[in-house]
């Protein structure tokens, strides 16, 4: 059991380090992403509240939760060895 | 020093590719013909060569082990152990070891009407360092040359090759576009500074050069 602990552990700690990176990159790409439109169509107005917009948007979207494969497919993978060497 | 980084080098990939060796996967098509228990030591520095034991073997310095004892078609010997490696390194996460016992005894043959199966394991066999490869399961096949392809390892080591190209060209640009120019600054720096020294220090020769005439 206590090798069991360790490995969860190990994943959560990992994969959590993982999830942290991806998602903020992903949320500055957005941002980056969101300037650059400001700029080619040439908006006027609030450039801030735009952004934060565009932001919200992006929270709310599942493009934001397809980061969450950073858990699932470790996971996946982990219970697809267990079927396939224990139980086929 | 060209040779010290060599020897560096030749070691470091050398072990890496051992690393891989032995931890991925491998079939053998191979005929059983029988299969024992022995207790073995544990307490050598060789216990790197058998799973880790469960939680309350730990602290025991020998254990009983299975073993699956094999021929392939050309006639060599082959002996595999049989052990869970559970939640431990490496990741087969392989708890089915009675259950594989039981095929392994089911798959038993004779030289005279031989039943191939194939044996995914990983591990090597050495005499010299007493090591048996681990048996993770047995298929049925139809004859000694219907060996599986060994679909994993491919994958596997074209995504490794692939990831490992990926960071090597990032780091290669990287160096080329901000590490090398701040070498050059930190070196053109330094010619400054050894030219002005050099200039300076002229300048108290000729200075010295006054005194004497």
């Amino acid at each position: 059991m206590f090798a069991f602990l360790r490995l969860v552990l190990l994943l959560v700690v990992v994969l959590t380090l993982i999830y942290g990176a991806v998602s903020l990159y992903s949320r500055e790409q957005r941002r980056a992403k969101l300037k650059r439109r400001w700029k080619d169509k040439g908006l006027t107005g609030d450039r801030q509240a735009f952004i934060q917009r565009g932001l919200n948007q992006y929270d709310h979207s599942f493009r934001r939760r397809l980061v969450l494969l950073v858990y699932i497919l470790p996971m996946g993978a982990i219970a697809l060895i267990i079927y396939v060497i224990n139980f086929s | 020093m060209a040779y010290i980084k060599w020897i560096f080098l030749i070691t470091v990939w050398s072990s890496f590719a051992a690393f891989l060796y032995y931890t991925l996967p491998q079939y053998d098509v191979v005929r059983i013909v029988s299969t024992y228990e022995e207790r073995q030591e544990l307490d050598t520095w060789k216990s790197i060569f058998w799973s880790t034991p469960d939680n309350q073997s730990q602290a025991a310095v020998t254990r009983d082990v299975q073993f699956i004892q094999a021929f392939n078609a050309s006639g060599d010997a082959m002996v595999y152990r049989n052990e869970d490696t559970g939640w431990h390194w490496p990741p087969y996460f392989k708890f089915d070891t009675a259950n594989l016992y039981t095929e392994a005894n089911d798959a038993i043959s004779t030289k005279n009407n031989p039943e191939w199966v194939s044996v995914l394991h990983y591990g090597w066999r050495s005499i010299f360092l007493s090591s048996f490869p681990n048996a993770i399961s047995i298929t049925p096949v139809a004859g000694p040359e219907d060996k599986p392809l060994n679909w994993f390892n491919i994958v596997f080591l074209t995504l490794l090759a692939a990831l490992s190209w990926a960071i090597y060209v990032r780091w290669r640009r990287f160096r080329r576009d901000r590490l090398d120019p701040l070498f050059e600054n930190v070196e053109d720096g330094l010619y400054t500074a050894g030219d002005s020294l050099a200039d300076s220090r002229s300048r108290l020769r000729r200075w010295f050069g006054s005194w004497r005439s």
